[in-house]
């Protein structure tokens, strides 16, 4: 490849003064865009564990998009002790912006080399002149154990080298950088890898030696006879691309793809290989925020969350606010719930601010749904997310709902004074809307219901019946809604009844609700207009069905006739009354005069379902000495099995 | 080609008896950890620790040989470490019984997972290290057993154990205790204080004056201790002299957030007395066994298995001068495992 290339170094001493009685911290660092604390949450971040043989050498990253960086620690042994007598580490840190390492591209062998003669701390941020990385020379080194390492990369679970205690560091770090080379230059943006690794640290490194594999980590075992085969589909599929050609020519092709790729995206990267004949997609220069797709970006995110890179996060954000919200094609937004869905970017993130969240769940849901949040839409993201917590409810309330009842399935995650207060904006209409229609969710149906329910109980609100009657008086969906108890589809119609009407129905309101169109819900409606209506409905229902029959006027009157009772002796009960009462939950019967009576009944009691006591079965003496004895009992079978 | 071993599922597998140990930079938690191995052994008793996995393992192995063999400290740690042990006791022959079965062995096997961070990690003023301190948190929050180091030597220099307690213990408590999951809304952790290096003179001088010595009839060496029911009065009487002043915060600060009755305190020494191997008991007037490491002396840095690697030889190290003998080293851990897996209170509510 050709001439050398420039990169610019920040870099950090990170150790302690000798005779220091505190923790490592940095010691000194590059006045540039990075601070203390910057440098600080890098090293932590990728501490490879407590060091027992120094020097070793770490490879990582920080950044996304235009700010991604490649950084590389250099640990050693500082000659001297801190306050306790114990040997202090010094670690040189050197972070360059990833665009101009990937500008040659470069090893991380020849970066290390070229700040290996500079001694910290220096003078500000460091540039120096770093050859590109030759295939020919890293083909050299390919073996079978970085055929497999690279390979099992792909799965995005950790690689430990075993058995490498003993090789030289320089070694060691030509190995990392061959492994390295056997994947596109691109997922260096990404990578971790290290000479030295303590398993007993949950550490971030991808790539690292270790005496043993650290937990949920493939072993490779250092100088392997063989490659190591894998079930993973992607590491089969990768083992077979790198087989076909030349190492020397693979990695030549892998270096040129260098626009940065995250592990995430490993299922794309043995494609890639295969199909890089032509100049390929990978092989565009380095792109900045216009280049960048929604789908990277939220890869993007996915990364810093998975790091709690809080910062780095912020500044994805933006770029993916102004992205712009659209609507995607649909190939596109299954593009993005898939990833959105594995990556779990809409989950709880504990520990981040209120703010970043808030701002995180918008713009997440922005490339999930599109600008208008459907049913379909929010049934996908609780299904990934379960009961959603009250700030992913905010931001979803936020986007415009494609109908009333995405907005009251909404509000059947917040609970108490934050649901009542949202319910009252919705206006009766829409609650009725809400219910109306497929599919039938109980929910929205008892939310709805029971809001109903309370305005109808507060005074009149001449909007409900007006909406009820357009939709059938809901008896379809209260019938879906519950589908195997009779009596509280009864209740519950009888409930809508009053809070539409009053108490008790007028002729004219019984006619207007019985006049709604028969379906196979319309038994229970009529019900429950007969039983607010009163002892007259039978006979006026009946003259009803007359009236719609079209009959002639003989006919109708002979029909009538009838069904007209003989003369009886009046009923001594109103067993129908008091079956109201129960349906009403224990209101007073409706009265049996006609409505327009002066003395209407209380109609400001909220009406609740019916809730019947159980009956105890035994005298309570009785139960509790039937207890004891069965407690006995169940002693004595015990230990007599125990023993 | 060979099969690739599969990723080790470790999670799944963690026992929830996990512990933690807190403690200032340089309180000793590193060699706490670092002697278990050799207390059990010295003490001849029923009980071993075994590495659950081969880090682990390791850690008792490296630990072990550093201290007994290269006569060496561990490493300032840096960073959090986990390791996943099993305290086993060794059944007993079983005795005869007239009844027809007899009860199976108690739990022989206790499993540990202990966390051990730099201590500096605990400091209350850490910022922008990001994101080591929540996960010191959540470990914390996971966790039910913790054994606070508090290192008198250091108090006396630095006067720093309360800005290393009460920064986490208020970040743990807001954690655990907002919602109202334990209901008396106190943490649920069983903690053993110890009061570390009472192989110092100080130390040991001060557990004089206050007449807290007692020998123990079964120790063979007439080591010098502090029965458990003294230690808190001892922990009470060092944390008054401290330099900052405020140590005698750190008691109230403990007891306002951890039950009183999961509450223990111990006087412990990772490396104990020095034991001069003609005379085989202490000696009052030569039992120092934190010695300066003289220059250029041999011990472990020649060694290609001593941790610390061949280097440059300094002379401000300290070594252990003779055999290290533990002294409640074994205590706490034995008593948190066995809370722990005795099932009552919270332990079984891991990640909190
Ligand atoms: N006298 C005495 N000194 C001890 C004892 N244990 C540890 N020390 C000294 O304290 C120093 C620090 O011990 P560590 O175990 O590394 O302390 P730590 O709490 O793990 O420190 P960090 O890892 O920095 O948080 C050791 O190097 C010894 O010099 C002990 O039992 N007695
Ligand atoms: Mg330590």
């Amino acid at each position: 490849m050709s001439a050398p290339v420039r990169v610019t170094a920040e870099w950090a001493l990170w150790g302690k003064p000798p005779d220091a009685r505190h923790d490592y911290t940095i010691l000194e660092c590059s006045a540039g865009r990075l601070g203390r604390d910057e440098f600080g949450q890098i090293i932590t971040r990728f501490a490879p564990g407590t060091p027992m043989e120094l020097p070793q050498v770490t490879a990582s990253w920080f950044g996304t998009g235009e700010n991604a960086h490649l950084g590389l620690a250099v640990q050693e042994w500082s000659g001297q002790q801190d306050g306790m007598g114990r040997d202090i580490a010094i670690t040189r840190y050197f972070c360059v912006p990833y665009a101009q390492a990937a500008r040659g591209p470069v090893s991380y062998e020849a970066l290390g080399a070229a700040f290996d003669g500079y001694r910290l701390p220096a003078n500000g941020p460091l540039t120096v002149e770093v050859p590109p990385l030759d295939p020919h020379v890293i083909a050299g080194r390919v073996d079978h154990a970085a055929v497999s390492a690279a390979a099992l990369l792909l799965t995005d679970a950790p690689v430990c080298v075993v058995r490498g205690e003993e090789v030289p560091l320089l070694e060691r770090l030509r190995f990392l950088d061959a492994v390295a080379a056997l994947l596109p230059y691109g997922l260096r943006a990404r990578l971790t890898a290290s000479t030295w690794t303590d398993s007993s640290v949950r550490h971030r490194i991808k790539l690292s030696f270790a005496k043993h594999a650290k937990d949920g980590a493939y072993t490779v075992v250092w100088g392997a006879p063989e490659i190591t085969a894998h079930r993973h589909d992607v590491v089969g599929r990768y083992l077979a691309a790198l087989g076909e050609g030349s190492y020397e020519e693979i990695v030549g092709r892998l270096a040129r793809m260098t626009r940065p790729l995250s592990f995430k995206q490993a299922e794309e990267i043995p494609g890639l290989l295969g199909a890089s004949a032509g100049p390929t997609v990978m092989m565009s220069p380095w792109g900045f925020s216009s280049e960048f797709k929604v789908i990277d970006l939220l890869n993007a995110c996915a990364d810093c969350l998975e790091d709690r890179e809080y910062e780095g996060l912020d500044g994805v954000l933006d770029q993916l606010r102004r992205a712009g919200t659209r609507r995607f094609t649909d190939e596109e937004q299954c593009e993005h719930r898939a990833l959105i869905r594995n990556r779990g970017l809409l989950a709880e993130w504990p520990g981040m601010s209120p703010g970043l969240r808030r701002s995180l769940y918008e713009l997440v849901l922005a490339a999930g749904c599109g600008p208008e949040l459907t049913l379909d839409g929010l049934e996908w993201i609780i299904e990934g997310t379960g009961p959603p917590i009250s700030d992913l409810v905010d931001a979803m309330l936020n986007i415009p709902p494609s109908t009333p009842a995405v907005t009251l399935k909404l509000l059947s995650y917040l609970n108490g004074e934050r649901r009542a207060g949202r319910l009252q904006a919705l206006g009766s209409a829409d609650l009725v809307k809400a219910v109306a229609g497929e599919p039938v969710d109980p929910e929205i149906v008892e939310i709805a219901h029971g809001e109903l329910v309370q305005r109808g109980s507060n005074g009149e609100d001449p909007e409900i019946a007006g909406a009820l009657r357009g939709h059938g008086y809901l008896a379809a969906e209260v019938a879906r809604a519950y589908p195997h108890d009779g009596d509280l589809r009864l209740r519950r119609l009888v409930q809508l009844l009053i809070a539409a009407y009053g108490p008790a129905l007028g002729r004219k309101q019984f006619e207007e609700v019985v006049a709604c169109p028969l379906g196979p819900h319309s038994a229970a409606l009529i019900v429950a207009a007969a039983s607010l209506y009163g002892p007259g409905a039978p006979s006026l229902l009946f003259s009803e069905l007359l009236g719609r029959a079209g009959l002639s006027d003989a006919t109708r009157r002979e029909a009538a006739q009838r069904v007209t009772p003989p003369p009886a002796p009046p009923a001594p009960r109103r067993p129908f009354a008091d079956a109201v009462r129960r349906w009403t939950g224990g209101r007073e019967s409706p009265r049996p005069e006609r409505p327009g009576h002066p003395d209407p009944p209380e109609r400001s009691r909220p009406i609740g379902p019916g809730n019947p006591r159980k009956e105890r079965m035994l005298p309570l003496p009785a139960m509790v000495g039937l207890s004891v004895v069965a407690l006995v009992l169940v002693v004595v079978v015990v230990r007599f099995f125990l023993w | 080609m060979t099969p690739a071993v599969q990723p080790d599922p470790g999670q799944s597998e963690r026992s929830d008896h996990s512990i933690a140990i807190w403690g200032a930079p340089g309180s000793g938690k590193t060699t706490f950890l670092a002697a278990l191995n050799i207390a059990l052994i010295l003490k001849k008793g029923p009980w071993r620790v075994i590495g659950a996995d081969g880090p682990s393992t390791d850690f008792l192995i490296e630990m072990t040989t550093a201290l007994s063999q290269y006569q060496r400290f561990p490493p300032a740690t840096g960073a959090l470490g986990h390791y996943r042990w099993f305290l086993s006791r060794r059944s007993e022959p079983p005795r005869r019984s007239w009844r027809r079965r007899r009860k199976p062995p108690r739990a022989w096997k206790i499993g540990l997972d202990v966390l051990d961070a730099p201590g500096g990690f605990f400091r209350a003023e850490r910022t922008g290290y990001g994101t080591d301190r929540e996960e010191l948190i959540d470990n914390l929050a996971a966790s039910r057993g913790i054994v606070f180091l508090f290192d008198p030597i250091r108090e006396s220099k630095d006067g720093d154990a309360f800005a290393y307690l009460h920064g986490v213990l208020a970040e743990l408590a807001g954690r655990m205790l907002a919602d109202d999951e334990f209901g008396d809304g106190m943490l649920p952790h069983y903690l053993a204080v110890c009061v570390t290096k009472f192989d110092e003179l100080r130390v040991l001088e001060t557990a004089e004056k206050l007449s807290l010595l007692t020998p123990d009839p079964d120790d063979p060496y007439r080591f010098p201790r502090v029965d458990d029911a003294d230690a808190e009065e001892l922990f009470e009487a060092l944390s008054a002299v401290s330099a900052g002043g405020n140590a005698d915060m750190v008691l109230p600060a403990l007891k306002q957030f951890f039950r009183p009755e999961r509450i223990k305190f111990f006087v412990t020494s990772s490396i104990g007395f020095y034991l001069d191997p003609l005379r085989g008991v202490f000696d009052p007037d030569d039992f120092q066994n934190l010695v300066p490491e003289a220059t250029g002396t041999a011990g472990g840095a020649q060694n290609p298995h001593d941790p610390h690697g061949p280097r440059a030889v300094s002379g401000n190290r300290f070594r252990i001068r003779g055999q290290a003998h533990p002294i409640n080293v074994m205590e706490p851990m034995l008593w948190l495992g066995q809370r722990l897996s005795s099932g009552d209170g919270d332990a079984g509510k891991a990640g909190g």
